[in-house]
């Protein structure tokens, strides 16, 4: 076995330890998807095309509301923002690669393959050419294999969830699918003020036409956690 | 209530595309950049804001006449919540919360 191939499997490994988690996730959103009314080829591709967890599920919602397709893709776009935090920190340790490869990597990053990344190399990239490479199959090995575990639990979603009958209360595993992503992020004062003060403003602003409560809830839960670190600071 | 295909498809092509351009982002443009301390103090507010602003209206919306939330799905929530605080695993939060909604649609009086 060649050294690349030894730190994808590596990276495959690592992946190993979170896939309990993906499972579940997967099935609801392949389930929430048929819910929402999405016809059947829409449903079993969503997670190929849009790959987005937590803003696939938000979207799926919106759109069994019939929310406006623009309110749906901002929704969408603004739970995806983070990704553009990843990429920055990801982006020294992924110098270097061609064309098609930055395009595949980048396509396959998630919240998990940036996780088990960051645990292991969460310093500044490295210098020696062998180890970066060795870095960079270790990478591709998590990110694939999180695309892969997704993609085909979400379609087996797709199936499986239709034959679950509605007195099991199967939809509300969407919130606690989404409670338990948000309170590992509940770290510190000003992330739990940030929490609050959304999920005050969500509720309050709930009849606002196209949905547009969820997106100003967000925008002043930002504000108020940027605020409360600020004076923290002081 | 099949949503048509145009609805569908401009919300996945849009979202598929904006979101590969947010993952690719950084990684493509600014090889030696690295974001602000000021930028990632914002950013890491997104997740917290986000998942709280989808949670609350869920779980507390009037159901029915009443006009009050449904009592079994706010206490089930609180017992996920405890979970997800406890173990910080989805698995055992969606076990826990879904069993004890189904316990409390069962013996709450409604």
């Amino acid at each position: 076995m060649t050294e690349s191939q030894k730190a994808f499997l590596e990276g495959t490994k690592s992946f190993a330890q979170v896939l309990p988690a993906i499972i579940p996730f997967g099935l609801i959103v392949g389930y929430s998807a048929v819910n929402a009314g999405v016809p059947l080829t829409g449903s079993v591709l969503m997670s190929f095309v849009c790959y987005a967890g937590a803003a696939q599920l938000a979207a799926l919602s919106l759109m069994a509301h019939h929310a406006p397709a623009l309110a749906v893709i901002l929704t969408g776009l603004v739970i995806n923002a983070r990704f553009a935090m990843y990429s920055a920190s990801l982006a020294p340790h992924l110098r270097g690669l061609t064309a098609p490869r930055r395009a595949l990597y980048a396509y396959m990053l998630s919240d998990q393959a940036f996780a088990v990344h960051a645990a292991r190399y969460s310093g500044p990239a490295t210098d020696d050419p062998a180890e970066d490479l060795r870095r960079k199959w270790y990478y591709f090995g998590a990110a694939f294999s999180m695309w892969a575990t997704y993609c085909v639990v979400s379609v087996i979603g797709v199936f499986v969830g239709a034959l679950v009958p509605k007195s099991w209360s199967l939809d509300f595993a969407v919130p606690l699918a989404f409670m338990a992503l948000l309170f590992p992020v509940l770290r510190d004062r000003p992330a739990l003020i940030a929490a609050g003060a959304s999920g005050a403003v969500a509720l309050a602003a709930r009849a606002l036409p196209y949905n547009l409560g969820l997106l100003l809830a967000a925008f002043c839960g930002i504000g108020a956690g940027v605020l409360a670190e600020i004076r923290s600071k002081r | 209530m099949t949503l048509h295909n145009t609805y569908v498809w401009t919300i996945f092509a849009f979202m598929g595309l904006g979101t590969f351009l947010l993952r690719l982002s950084f990684i493509q443009l600014f090889e030696r950049m690295t974001l602000s301390p000021a930028v990632l103090r914002v950013l890491r507010f997104i997740p917290p804001a986000v998942l709280s602003a989808i949670i609350v209206p869920d779980l507390f919306a009037p159901v029915g006449p009443s006009g009050l939330p449904d009592p079994a799905r706010l206490a089930a929530a609180a017992v996920a919540a405890l979970v997800a605080v406890q173990t910080r695993g989805m698995l055992s939060t969606i076990i826990a919360g879904m069993a004890a909604l189904w316990i409390f649609q069962t013996f709450l009086p409604l």
